[in-house]
């Protein structure tokens, strides 16, 4: 099974934490340009990446309130209704209806910034088969990954990765020495068993159940035979046909200072995993992203 | 050529490179409307102009002209010469022709930019503009010999050029006698009665790439060259960084994709003129 997407599914965009009160950030979606922004307020939207005046990126202007200002001629736009409410050039002009920014609907959950292309896009997504408390769930970072998104879902959905909570000591090595997966409709299962480098006697055993939800999210339960289980967690966004944004997550109840070596943990096994996918055709060996 | 060049565009003369700028072997290449072409200079300083995607026997000579400080050719079969600028002739003017700048855009999009008061508070801000004093007064715009003239424009700036020491209500009068080149005749803040004269001669190289030279004929005489140079520089890469960051790259005729106002009446009429003149080359349809 691949991964199919489907435009009318809710996308994970940004990360929350990357937008700061009257901030504008911007990449692409499924080839659309996007600008999301924050007012001072906090209060979040998502919006098409261009000023119907003259065609500027909105993502260079400023905020001022509630209110996006277009870099070029300072329109005002207002953030609830994305149309435009000032123009200074002629300041007695009420703003054209036609001057008015497309938006995209989009709500804030575990960490993401999430918006869906299409109006009608219904409720929002499941997130309730994460199977994990709202407040264990940690986002960790987002890499971009130069490989389209089915491919890049298809190779994450049986991705091997070693549990928080396992002794890496320095110049320890992964060898897999076994992996199996079984493929179902709606992920995957798999095994695999694995021996660090230092120790060639201890193997560790990794069993993980893969779930695809809302087509683009996929929620990895994972448990090893060390005793230390949770869920890695993929919220994908497909960019375009060539590139897909990855965002990471993770669950467990850490205290501050294991968080961010957790966070520090799962974000290098994700560059390498980048570094995988996108040179998978060198020698299999090299396909360890531990390696 | 990658398209069909529309005759307006075509039988236009183009800027290709300033009068004293040679490479080794005393030649030049650049592109005009998606060309190679290459300039030669021999011993007299005359300079021939080739296209290189003919052979010699297909006729791959090019016109040459010297004009401003700029050599001038091109691919087309212009009706008439290029076109004059009497007022540079004026007595006690400093003249200065500045290299080609690329931009991933229209030239089309450098020549509305280049016409378009509106912006000056926002992306020459502290220069040529500053909030609060954004509104953009009533101005007329005419259409003479097929050229567009823009008049009675008038602005407050802070810094109106490099020998302003404070901020003045400067007049603007806009020409555009080709559709790649404009010409502004603004207040000089040395003498108030006189006007400093600059243009911008856009070198189409593809429809969404161009090089921009701009010429000016100042009243300064405080500022070296340098500083001159410098003052127009600040302005001209603050204008590319709107230029390169619209979408799309070409310029939109078709009065749909892009929403109006009065204070865009001279982007507006400029838009139609190149429509009633046939123009599709750096142009879309939206």
């Amino acid at each position: 099974m691949s991964i199919n997407f489907n435009k009318y599914h809710w996308f994970a965009f940004y990360a929350s934490q990357q937008i700061m009160p009257a901030e504008i950030r911007a990449r692409s979606m499924w080839n659309t340009d996007i600008a999301v922004w924050r007012e001072e307020n906090g209060s979040i939207h998502a919006w098409k990446n261009r000023c119907p005046h003259r065609g500027m990126r909105l993502s260079y202007g400023f905020i001022r309130g509630s209110q996006l200002v277009c870099l070029y001629h300072g329109w005002n736009y207002e953030g609830a209704t994305a149309q435009c409410s000032y123009i200074p050039a002629q300041p007695n002009l009420k703003g054209p209806k036609t001057a008015c920014v497309r938006d995209f609907a989009c709500f804030e959950k575990h960490g993401l910034v999430w918006i869906s292309t299409v109006a009608e896009a219904e409720k929002e997504p499941d997130f309730s088969d994460f199977g994990e408390a709202e407040q264990t769930i940690h986002f960790c970072r987002s890499i971009f990954v130069n490989e389209s998104p089915g491919l890049v879902g298809e190779i994450l959905k049986t991705s091997i990765f070693i549990p928080y909570g396992n002794d890496l000591a320095d110049g320890a090595k992964l060898k897999i020495e076994t992996s199996q997966a079984e493929h179902h409709q709606t992920g995957a299962n798999y095994q695999a068993i694995w021996q660090s480098g230092r120790d060639k006697k201890k193997k560790t055993e990794l069993t993980c159940q893969t779930e695809v939800r809302n087509n683009a999210i996929l929620v990895n339960h994972y448990k090893d035979d060390q005793g230390n289980e949770g869920s890695l967690i993929f919220a994908l966004l497909p960019i375009d046909d060539k590139k897909t944004g990855v965002h990471v997550l993770f669950s467990g109840d850490f205290s501050s200072q294991s968080l961010t070596s957790a966070k520090r943990h799962y974000a290098k096994w994700a560059k390498r995993m980048r570094w995988s996918i996108e040179n998978r055709n060198l020698q299999t060996d090299s396909f360890n992203p531990w390696i | 050529m990658s398209k069909i060049v529309d005759p307006f565009t075509l039988n236009q003369w183009y800027a290709v490179r300033t009068e004293n700028k040679n490479g080794p072997d005393r030649t030049h290449r650049t592109r005009l409307l998606g060309v190679d072409i290459i300039c030669q200079d021999d011993e007299n300083g005359q300079v021939s102009i080739r296209r290189l995607d003919r052979t010699e026997s297909q006729d791959s000579e090019l016109p040459s002209r010297k004009r401003y400080g700029l050599v001038w050719t091109s691919l087309g079969m212009p009706e008439s010469g290029i076109f004059e600028m009497p007022e540079t002739e004026e007595e006690g003017r400093r003249h200065f022709v500045w290299d080609a700048v690329t931009v991933k855009t229209s030239g089309l999009r450098a020549i509305e930019n280049f016409l378009d008061l509106a912006h000056f508070p926002y992306v020459h801000s502290g220069i040529l503009g500053e909030e609060p004093l954004t509104e953009v007064t009533d101005y007329q715009v005419e259409r003479i010999n097929n050229e567009i003239w823009v008049k009675d424009c008038s602005f407050h700036q802070p810094k109106a050029a490099a020998i302003a020491e404070e901020g003045i209500h400067v007049n603007y009068i806009y020409r555009v006698p080709h559709p790649f080149v404009s010409i502004l005749y603004k207040t000089c803040p040395l003498f108030p009665e006189k006007f400093d004269v600059i243009a911008l001669m856009v070198l189409p190289r593809e429809e969404d790439v161009c090089d921009i030279y701009t010429t000016a004929s100042l009243f300064d005489n405080v500022n070296t060259d340098v500083e001159i140079l410098h003052f127009q520089q600040k302005i001209f890469l603050q204008d590319r960084l709107i230029l390169e960051n619209q979408v799309p790259k070409l310029l939109p005729l078709g009065g749909r994709s892009e929403v109006s106002v009065r204070a865009d009446a001279a982007s507006i009429a400029y838009r139609r003129w190149l429509l009633d003149n046939g123009l599709s080359y750096g142009a879309c349809t939206g």
